[in-house]
């Protein structure tokens, strides 16, 4: 521990200053802990409701059938079964506008829509100025609040006066700086690491690999806000400048960063619009109706004896061909979905690619992967709901082509659960190479801007 | 006072710091404004080629039953409004396409703001949005020295030795930076709003644009004059410049955030799940095909077959389920009108909330006056989705109404044909309102805005003028 660091150290935790910017973020993060807390606990009360509902509906739909089993399909196909996006442990550390999206996605044997993956109810204010969540206070507030700390590293000692004065008595000005950089890091980023640590254990209930990672990453940025900090007033020519150079970075990586990255990416790749959607999948309906013909030839053809069944006037038999022509345009409306699905997933990728570059998009991006809230996972879900809902519509079909009754013991139809494990540390870590990537990159910049300020001062 | 104004104005432009964020400040505002354009422009491309589709599909499905095409169903399409390219307010939240069917009432879906990656507020550009946070910056960048600089420059003494008034002197320092602002975002302003008129050449845009563009600079007046009172409120340059960025991040970052949170956790929207059991659990028996036992159907028919003097629905010169559908599609009807009426005024009473704190924070009180004059705020989302389900509720009385005239009960083949696919109602989108109904709606944003700025004024007049005794 050189002097430098022990003087710094001991100036900023004299400084009241520093004890005003920690209580300012300890109250921020208070905020966002209490906002990530009841967004969660929000969330499993409409999953109780959820369950009840269903719960209700199997127990309805279960009794003994006093109607034809055609008319039982219908009902059947009506039960509101849903499957719950498995939430991690971690998930309120990085809420962001997850709550648009549905987090249970229904069951049923109906068609799929367009706007399934949708969440209907949200509130427009949230969606619009986003959740003031974990994620936020780190990726937005803390670099402001080291901004106000730190930008007048050097060139507040150059406008005092003590500059020459600290070059000539250190061993080096490089040393000097950075044991001054190191002082700023464990005095204004290891209170927030420890408070990050203690939410994360919070609700993660233990320490992990995802816990770690998350720690290693706001280490990482904050690191990299100080060396950008010190970078700016290494050049600039006075605190204020080095202040509005510091709070452009801000603004260029925290605002324009993201933005370029989705303007790029509509640019490059298009995808079409909801109403485009719609009307393809409509048409793609119409197509259905003809594979349903050929799916029921075809069936006639494996299954002779059902013939007469089939073809028959009762009215209780339409639900055969019917469920015939619901089961073609399922999977064609399914295949449409999951492809325009994977285009938006691929042009959010694109423009996270893009947004990259900006350390506050990696960043957010790692809190967002650990916190098991990211479009990969999202994706997944999504996947594996699809295929339950494939299985139990085969399931069904198969049960009315037969005219077997159904009720909700039958395993098919039993309440399904989508596993998904806890949200990857290993989906996070090319996003945390990537962070350190720039911390290095933005250390390398300040030693060079270092060198070529000494060169001037001599 | 002009020589006041004269040698501030001239000295702003010397700095190149100025010239830098004014010029990075264009560029970013032009760059927002064209990307939202070009999306805008293809989004109404595809909702127009989408309605055309839908209605051709509506008037191609063939013969059926009246209640079955109710079923078959049709779409709608939210109108696309071109001044959302400059203040896109809430419309991201809120989905722009529904399929319109018998019995259920959907809100529209295909939601903007969950297909771009964000992180906060800060993802997709619009003019207004990028002004609403870097607007200040500039303001503080050119007013922040205006007293407390030339203080430690020691020109203060210099400046008052040559007779000038303290208030004049403060005016003209304002009128200094504020025109140094006004003249340094004017060409992006201005270039933006005539693209926007270049889109859609109406006297309606050409108004709507100019009065974004109004906010934006009355929003723009008032940050300079906050930033003024500062510097003249501080002795220190540096001082001066902290405390203004320091309420920059309060009033532009953390505010707005927070207001958003307080209002949902004041104004609680149920979620999907409990919005449905709560209409599931009104609408009763669920929703009637026209077979059930209900005892308002039960009711019907007695009332049905008395006002006829017949004994049985087979008597009547009439189809018994057509007035029967049309009782439950009322009934659901009413029923979902009561919740989603619930969940709308929930949203406002949220908006209400955060418009409250548009008084701690004035980029709130730009937001809500430009969403409201771009038609993107709530309340124009509302009408949007009220106006789909009026035009919902009087499709399926049309096809209703033609299966109870055209049939008698008990006469399954009936089959209804383009000939009443064409003469049922379209959907007409709700027309603009007129610039003065939608200048009321966003009023709250105005006079926020307008009161801000003059009490910001007052504060450079007044801090100026007693900065010497001070």
């Amino acid at each position: 521990m050189t002097p430098a660091f022990r003087h710094e150290t001991a100036a900023l935790l004299r400084s009241p200053a520093t004890w005003l910017y920690w209580a300012i973020m300890a109250g921020l993060l208070g905020i966002a802990v209490t906002v990530g807390t009841s967004w969660r606990d929000g969330l499993e009360h409409e999953r109780l409701v959820s369950r009840a509902v269903s719960e209700r509906a199997l127990h309805d739909a279960s009794e003994p059938p006093t109607q034809p089993w055609a008319v039982q399909w219908v009902s059947w196909a009506r039960v509101p079964v849903t499957a719950d996006f498995p939430v991690a442990p971690l998930a309120p550390l990085a809420i962001d506008r997850i709550d648009g999206h549905a987090l249970a996605l229904p069951l049923g044997v109906g068609l799929p829509s367009a706007s399934d993956g949708e969440a209907r109810h949200v509130s427009a204010q949230l969606m619009s100025a986003g959740r003031f969540d974990v994620a936020t206070v780190l990726v937005l507030l803390f670099p402001l609040g080291l901004i106000a700390m730190c930008h007048d590293l050097w060139v507040g000692e150059r406008s005092r006066g003590t500059l020459v004065q600290i070059i000539v008595a250190a061993a080096s000005s490089t040393r000097w700086l950075v044991a001054v950089c190191a002082a700023r890091w464990v005095v204004l980023v290891g209170p927030i690491l420890l408070t990050v640590a203690g939410v994360v254990a919070a609700w993660g209930g233990r320490a992990d690999m995802a816990a770690a990672a998350a720690l290693a990453g706001v280490a990482a940025y904050g690191l990299l806000w100080i060396l950008i900090c010190a970078s700016v007033g290494v050049l600039a020519v006075s605190s204020r400048t080095a202040a509005a150079a510091a709070l452009t970075a801000w603004i260029a990586i925290v605002a324009v960063g993201p933005a370029a990255g989705g303007i790029l990416a509509h640019a490059l790749l298009r995808v079409p619009s909801t109403a485009q959607l719609e009307i393809e999948l409509e048409r793609e309906g119409l197509d259905a109706e003809r594979d349903g013909q050929a799916m029921l030839t075809s069936y006639l053809d494996e299954h002779p004896e059902l013939a007469d069944e089939l073809v028959s006037d009762d009215p209780t038999a339409w639900a055969k061909p019917y469920a015939l022509m619901l089961e073609a345009e399922s999977a064609r409306r399914s295949s449409i979905l999951a492809a325009r699905q994977q285009r938006i997933s691929d042009r959010r990728a694109t423009a996270l690619r893009i947004a990259s570059m900006s350390p506050a998009v990696t960043m957010h991006t790692v809190l967002v992967t650990l916190a098991g809230n990211d479009d990969a996972r999202l994706a997944g879900f999504r996947a594996a709901v699809d295929e339950l809902r494939r299985e139990r519509r085969a399931a069904l079909v198969d049960r009315v082509l037969w005219s077997r009754p159904f009720d909700a013991s039958d395993p098919v139809f039993s309440a399904s659960t989508v596993d998904l494990g806890h949200a990857s540390v290993h989906a996070s870590l090319p996003w945390l190479a990537g962070l350190s990537g720039q911390c290095a990159a933005a250390g390398l910049v300040l030693l060079w801007v270092l060198r070529r300020s000494q060169s001037a001062l001599v | 006072m002009n020589t006041v104004m004269r040698h501030e104005l001239t000295r702003l432009y010397r700095e190149r710091s100025v010239r830098w964020v004014a010029s990075a400040m264009t560029a970013v505002v032009m760059v927002a404004a064209l990307a939202a354009l070009v999306s805008r422009q293809r989004d109404a491309r595809a909702r127009a080629e989408a309605s055309e589709y839908a209605q051709r599909r509506w008037l191609d499905q063939g013969a059926k039953n009246p209640h079955g095409a109710a079923h078959f169903g049709t779409f709608v399409f939210a109108p696309v409004r071109v001044l959302s390219a400059l203040a896109d307010g809430d419309a991201g939240a809120f989905g722009t396409v529904v399929r319109v069917e018998a019995h259920v009432r959907t809100p529209l879906g295909g939601r903007a703001l969950t297909s771009i990656p964000t992180i906060g507020r800060f993802g997709w550009p619009t003019p207004v949005g990028m002004c609403e946070l870097l607007l200040p910056l500039l303001a503080i960048a050119l007013g922040h020295g205006a007293f407390s600089g030339d203080a430690e420059r020691g020109l203060e003494s210099t400046l008052r030795a040559t007779g000038v008034g303290p208030v004049r002197l403060a005016v003209g320092k304002l009128l200094g930076a504020e025109l140094a602002l006004l003249s340094s975002i004017a060409p992006a302003l201005v270039a933006v709003a005539l693209l926007t008129v270049l889109v859609e050449p109406t006297g309606a845009t050409l108004v709507g644009a100019t009065a974004i563009i109004v906010g934006i600079g009355v929003y723009g007046w008032m940050w300079t004059a906050i930033a003024v009172a500062i510097s003249a409120a501080c002795r220190r340059e540096s001082v001066s410049f902290v405390v203004g960025l320091g309420l920059w991040a309060i009033t532009c970052v953390v505010l707005p955030q927070l207001a958003a949170e307080h209002a949902a956790a004041r104004h609680h929207l149920r979620g999907d799940a409990s919005f449905d059991q709560d209409v599931r659990a009104d609408l009763g028996a669920g929703p009637d095909d026209g077979d059930s036992a209900d005892a308002r159907i039960e009711a019907l028919r007695d009332a049905v077959l008395a006002e006829h003097g017949v004994e049985r629905v087979e008597d009547l010169p009439l189809n018994f389920d057509g007035l029967a559908l049309q009782e439950g599609e009322e009934h659901s009807a009413e029923v979902y009108a009561e919740h989603f009426d619930r969940a709308w005024d929930a949203l406002l009473s949220q908006q209400q909330v955060v418009d409250a704190a548009a008084i701690a924070a004035p980029s709130i009180a730009l937001r809500r006056w430009s969403s409201a004059i771009a038609q993107t705020d709530l309340v124009a989302q509302r009408t949007v989705a009220e106006s789909v389900e009026d035009f919902r509720r009087a499709w399926v009385a049309a096809l209703n109404a033609d299966l109870t005239t055209g049939s008698r009960t008990g006469d399954h083949e009936y089959r209804a044909d383009a000939a009443l696919w064409s003469s049922v109602p379209q959907f007409e989108p709700p027309p603009s309102p007129g610039f003065s109904a939608l200048a009321r709606r966003g009023m709250p944003g105005g006079v926020v805005l307008l009161g801000w700025s003059l009490v910001a004024t007052l504060a450079v007049v007044g801090l100026g003028a007693t900065r010497e005794r001070r």
